[in-house]
């Protein structure tokens, strides 16, 4: 609940500082102060999902709306975390872009834009009480251990395997045709307004060419020892 | 397949994440088994039997044309 008091102070501060300056600052400035305000409002929902649904889990239930409930503490600890990720890829796009365009006129924002990247970078590892909800027998690996992403993954039963694999085949369809699309705007881009964007272009490239293969490289039997 | 998961927990008085605990899975995949939205693997089939002491065919039930 601290935090969540806390993130509202900053964004009722921020929300007045964009208002007092507005005409004083150029259009760059203010849309990414409004994009920063926004990691913030994100980092808040999120905040709220995540108190709601620890409340929640400790509260008893008659047994027939038990599973209901418990489905709905579930629901509210993914939002928390779509909360975050959003965040998060907000705050690394501002970050980039006001380093390119801001860092010397307004070095402030950018580093605002880069503090709220590493707080939502961090908010991102699950907690361990909120996993509790979602899979009570869940144990979190050591912080340490060498193994940390494989010790992670296993901890995930068959039927979770199972959701996430149909999320990420549409994930995986989903980039390739979006990095396709995105090499052919860049490239019209690129022709049409003589800014060329052939790095953009390569990297988008090897990035398609390294997902394809490794996705096909997985699903190729493995050599008999 | 049809599933007497709901059936069975309600006999014995256990919510989804207490069947869960027993069967040493998630709450998830309790609720996808019971939604038919996943056919579970035999070690958690074996597991869910072992906690319902009910043989395996007696809570997954399959149709003969998916037998056969």
């Amino acid at each position: 609940m601290k935090l969540f008091v806390f993130y509202t102070g900053i964004l009722i501060y921020g929300l007045y500082g964009l208002k007092a300056s507005f005409n004083d600052r150029v259009m760059d400035e203010n849309l990414l102060i409004a994009v920063n305000l926004s990691v913030i409002l994100c980092l808040m929902l999120a905040r709220l999902n995540i108190n709601k649904a620890v409340r929640g889990s400790k509260i008893e239930v008659e047994i027939e709306k038990e599973d209901e409930h418990l489905a709905e503490m579930e629901r509210k600890a993914y939002s928390a975390a779509i909360y975050i990720q959003v965040a998060f890829s907000l705050a690394t796009i501002a970050t980039l872009v006001g380093f390119i365009l801001l860092r010397e006129s307004q070095p402030k924002i950018v580093l605002v834009s880069f503090l709220l990247m590493a707080v939502s970078f961090f908010s991102l590892f699950p907690n361990e009480n909120i996993i509790k909800i979602t899979n009570p027998t869940f144990k979190m690996p050591h912080p340490k251990s060498k193994n940390y992403q494989q010790q992670y993954f296993d901890q995930f039963d068959d039927g979770e395997k199972y959701v996430m694999l149909k999320g990420l085949y549409k994930i995986y369809s989903l980039i390739t045709w979006g990095l396709i699309i995105l090499a052919f705007i860049l490239m019209y881009y690129s022709v049409f307004s003589g800014n060329s964007q052939i790095m953009s272009i390569i990297g988008i490239g090897l990035l398609f060419m390294l997902v394809q293969v490794s996705f096909t490289q997985s699903l190729k039997p493995h050599k008999a020892d | 397949m049809k599933t007497r998961l709901k059936e069975l927990r309600a006999r014995d008085g256990l919510n989804q994440t207490e069947l869960a605990k027993k069967a040493k899975v998630s709450r998830q995949t309790i609720s996808l088994i019971e939604r038919n939205e996943y056919m579970p693997s035999l070690i958690i089939a074996v597991r869910i039997a072992k906690v319902f002491q009910e043989p395996i065919e007696d809570i997954f039930i399959f149709a003969e044309e998916e037998l056969s």
